[in-house]
This record gives structure tokens, sequence and C-alpha cells, in this order.
């Protein structure tokens, strides 16, 4: 016999709760968070970088710092300097370095980066706010003061690296004032998920393709058996999931890599 | 009004599953807000539950979609703290993804629905889901024909049971409102039912939901007391409130 009134789920009576027990005895913690099924993140910062690059730096919740060994940082994926790999950039699309592309190739093929860009971070935005606040890509917001109204001025404009760069600066900075309120939200963590890179570059990295269906991030509050952050099979068939590092021979050939090559969006 | 809400409880109604009838099929529409769940899975809002929360069906080019149900099983929601395990209903515009009750009908050529949502009775829902779920979790039983097995299948006998169930919407008692999340944005979760994940419980997002408690009207009926119940002052504050202390 239960009483309806003891039912909970707002500030009435007894309350909501996340049912998450960490919660009564939070702390951050910088863990590893890598390639991998990443439990009770929370984002720690969003910070556009001095070259204007999108930052995001994750923190685990109620977990005890655990400090990784030497060779255990070596093996940690990572998507730049830093070895604990919490903090993850999102790169500006990049006009398509391919001679042999059509205008209107190059056209789409920004056009694809940027609509990459918008369901990566709307998709992160979903867990958070509702949909009529995620105006990333109106005109109004990803298209102001680059000179872009309408389709031919799009047409003409877009292939203009600095364009460019104006549109991915109006979709972060949007991006980072709508998260602000999340930034270190320690009682709505998320299940996030990280990829490698690619078969030869052993970085963790938002996923970009297929999003849609196979979402990288959801609450907490999503118990583990309802959840959809799952690897895809596209992304295991590709070793996606992996966390290995490259052999020794391949890495020395990468060595020289410049750091733009860690760009999702940049051309292959 | 709500005030015998405070002291609704779920009982134990297992024992109870007593062959009953629930009368003629002519009366499809429950009163108040609640749902009839008929035996064959079909299921009929009250005119005040379409009123209260537009169920009906525009005509398919209109701006305006209506709504329909999300049904949740608490078990597999334990954002929603019951202590025992219900239903609840939360109204979902019939626009979202995999909204299970009211949420889609078929049209005439012209655009215009084919039925009124008080007439479609619908059945799928009610047979895959809502049937079972009211059976196992609030212990009562629906009358089922007898099903003949075709060569090397079982014969399903007859049972007895109860011809339709009204579900009623019940709102917190505390505050006559339906309980609401704390965040705007909330998963809840959906049985995949079809597919090769057919079976498995997965989620759908859903913004600003607001839930009512789901019960069978003869559970909150038997649940209702019979007299005004006695409440014990303890202190001078609550026989202040209660209203019994004498004023200054």
């Amino acid at each position: 016999m239960v009483a309806t009134s003891y039912l909970s789920f707002s500030s009435v009576g007894v309350g909501y709760s996340l049912c998450i027990p960490f919660l009564s005895t939070l702390n951050f913690s910088i863990m590893a968070i890598g390639i991998g099924i990443n439990p009770n993140v929370v984002f720690k910062s969003i910070n556009i970088n001095e070259k204007g690059t999108l930052e995001l730096e994750f923190a685990q919740a109620g977990k005890e710092t655990v400090k990784k060994s030497v060779f255990e940082q070596s093996l940690t994926a990572r998507t730049n300097e830093d070895t604990t790999g919490t903090r993850l950039f999102v790169f500006q699309p990049m006009l398509p370095n391919k001679p042999e592309f059509t205008i209107e190739q190059k056209i789409n093929r920004v056009a694809g980066d940027f609509t990459s860009l918008h369901k990566q971070l709307g998709q992160i935005l979903e867990q958070f706010v509702v949909a009529d606040q995620i105006d990333l890509d109106t005109m109004d917001v990803q298209y102001a003061n680059t000179g872009i109204i309408d389709a031919a001025s799009y047409e003409s404009r877009i292939l203009d690296q600095d364009v460019i760069s104006k549109i991915y600066t109006n979709i972060i900075k949007r991006f980072a004032e709508l998260m602000k309120p999340f930034i270190n939200d320690v009682t709505n963590p998320v299940r996030l998920k990280l990829i490698r890179q690619s078969k030869d570059k052993h970085y963790a990295t938002l996923p970009s393709r297929f999003i849609t269906d196979n979402p990288f991030i959801e609450p907490m509050s999503v118990p583990e058996d309802q959840s959809k952050v799952k690897f895809s099979k596209w992304e295991i068939d590709n070793g996606l999931d992996s966390s290995a590092p490259v052999s020794k021979d391949t890495a020395e050939q990468k060595v020289a890599a410049p750091v733009a090559e860690s760009n999702p969006f940049a051309p292959q | 009004m709500l005030d015998f809400l405070q002291n609704i409880t779920i009982a134990d109604v297992a024992e109870k599953t007593v062959a009953r009838t629930g009368g003629p099929r002519k009366q499809r529409n429950p009163e108040g807000l609640a749902i009839r769940v008929f035996r064959d899975g079909s299921v009929y809002p009250s005119l005040e539950l379409v009123e209260k929360f537009g169920l009906e069906y525009a005509a398919k080019d209109s701006a305006v979609t209506g709504n329909g149900f999300d049904v949740i099983d608490t078990q597999l929601f334990p954002q929603f703290q019951a202590g025992k395990r219900i239903l609840i209903i939360s109204p979902a515009q019939k626009s979202l993804p995999k909204v299970d009750l009211f949420g889609s009908t078929v049209y005439e050529e012209d655009g215009k629905p084919k039925s009124s949502v008080i007439d479609q009775g619908s059945k799928s829902f009610g047979t895959e889901e809502l049937i079972p779920a009211i059976e196992e979790i609030y212990g009562l039983t629906f009358a089922k024909s007898a099903v003949t097995g075709k060569e090397g299948a079982e014969d399903s006998p007859a049972v007895e049971g109860l011809d339709f169930v009204d579900m009623l919407l019940v709102a917190n008692p505390a505050t006559g409102e339906p309980w609401t999340a704390p965040r705007d944005v909330v998963y809840i979760p959906k049985k995949v039912s079809r597919g090769k994940d057919k079976g498995t419980v997965s989620t759908q997002r859903r913004e600003k939901p607001e839930f009512y408690a789901f019960l069978p009207a003869e559970v909150v009926n038997a649940a209702q007391p019979a007299t005004e119940p006695v409440k014990e002052i303890n202190s001078l504050a609550e026989a202040r409130e209660f209203g019994t202390a004498e004023t200054e």
C-alpha cells in the first residue's frame, strides 16, 4: 500500500531524485576521459583559446583522482598535449585543399563540415536545453557579420577562409554562451562516447558520423541498460573504439604531422 | 476537492481478479480524466480528457498537431520515485516520435482525419503494452477469449476477467498539479516495438514533460476513505493550521 502523495518528481513533497548515489558526495577529479564510453562526465570548462579554437574540458564527478604512471599516460588517448585526455579541441572547417574539386564540390564540402559541427554541438546542447533555444544554425547567429544574407551571397563568400572562420567563431561563441549555466554542473552529469580519430591516430575525438542514430552523449539519469550511447558497428569495424597506440613505425612516419591534422573537419 | 487524493493508496488487488463484466460495449468513453481500456486493447479517452489535453486529431496540413500520451512504467524510470511500481502518463505533442496513445491516425484523401480521437479506439499499444502492464502492475485480469492454436501451437483457454478498465489520470495530491521534472530535458523509457531489438528498452527525449499517476479507477476508488480521517494534533501551530485553535 503506497500513497500517491509519496510520489516525488519535483520540489514538492519528498523531492525529485536522480538516483545517482555520488551526488551526495560530489567532487571533481581529473580522470582520463578518453576513447570509450565515459560515465559521469561534466563540462569543466568551455573556452575559445588564443587560436580561436573551441576547447572542451571534461571532468568526472564523484571519483577520486587516480594518478597515472608515465607508462599509462603514454597509452592514454589524447587530442593534444594534455595527456589526461580531458580536453578536446573542436576545430574549424577548412577550405578543401583539393585542386580537382569544382566550386560546387568545395561549397558542398564546407557546408557538410558545418552541418557536422552543428550536429555535434547541437547534440551536446540537447542534453541541457530545449530545442527552441538551440539556434546555432539560424542565419542571425551563424552568418552575423559575414556578409551572407541569402543564397547568392552564401555561394559567393563561403569559399573565403576568413568567412569560414567567422562563421565558426559565431557558432562556437553561441555554443559557449548556451552551455555557460551547465559548466561544472555536477547535478547533471552525462555519459560521453569518444572515438579514436582514425586508424592511424589514437587521439580521442567526438564522433561526427551517423550521430543522430548513434548519439555520443546522454544524461547519466538514463539507466545504463537503456543507454543509446554505444559504439556503432561502423565504429567497431573501423577500429574507432580502440585506444591502442599506433605502432612505433607508424608513429615515426606521422611524427611531423601538424596539429591541424587532428581537425575532424579537415579535408581528408 | 482533491483532498481525498492525499489518502490514495495503491491497493494490492491481486486477489480481486474475480470475473466481472464491464457492461455493454455501447458506452465506450469514460467520464472524468480517464481512458477506458477494453479487453481487446482498444482505448477510448473521455471527452473531458480530449478537451483538457487537446487530443483531437487535426487536418493533415494543420499547423496545430495536438497531443497524445506517453505511458511509462516507473520500474523503467528510476527518476520518478513512487515507492511502488505504477504507471504514469505524460502528454506529448503528436508530432514527436514514439507517442504511445492517440499519436497518429489515418486520413481521408482530403487530409481530414478518418475518425475522431473519441471514436478511434486504436488497439496496438493497448494490446501489446498497456494491457500486459495493467495486469502485471495492478494485478487486474482482463477477460480473454479462447484461442485455438494452429497446427503445432498450443490452445489458449478462455480467461474470465474484466471487459474494460477505466484508467484515471491523478495529479500530485499535494498541489493538484502534475509532477514536473527539475530539468527541462528528460529521457523517458520506451520499449522497442519492432526490429531486431524488439522488446528491449530504449529512451526518448522529451522537453518539460508533466506526469500524472495512471491508476485503475477501482484502485483509486477502493482507496478512498469512507469517512474523513481523524487528524492528530500535536501542537498549537498544527491546531491553527487545522483551524481548530482559538484565534486571539
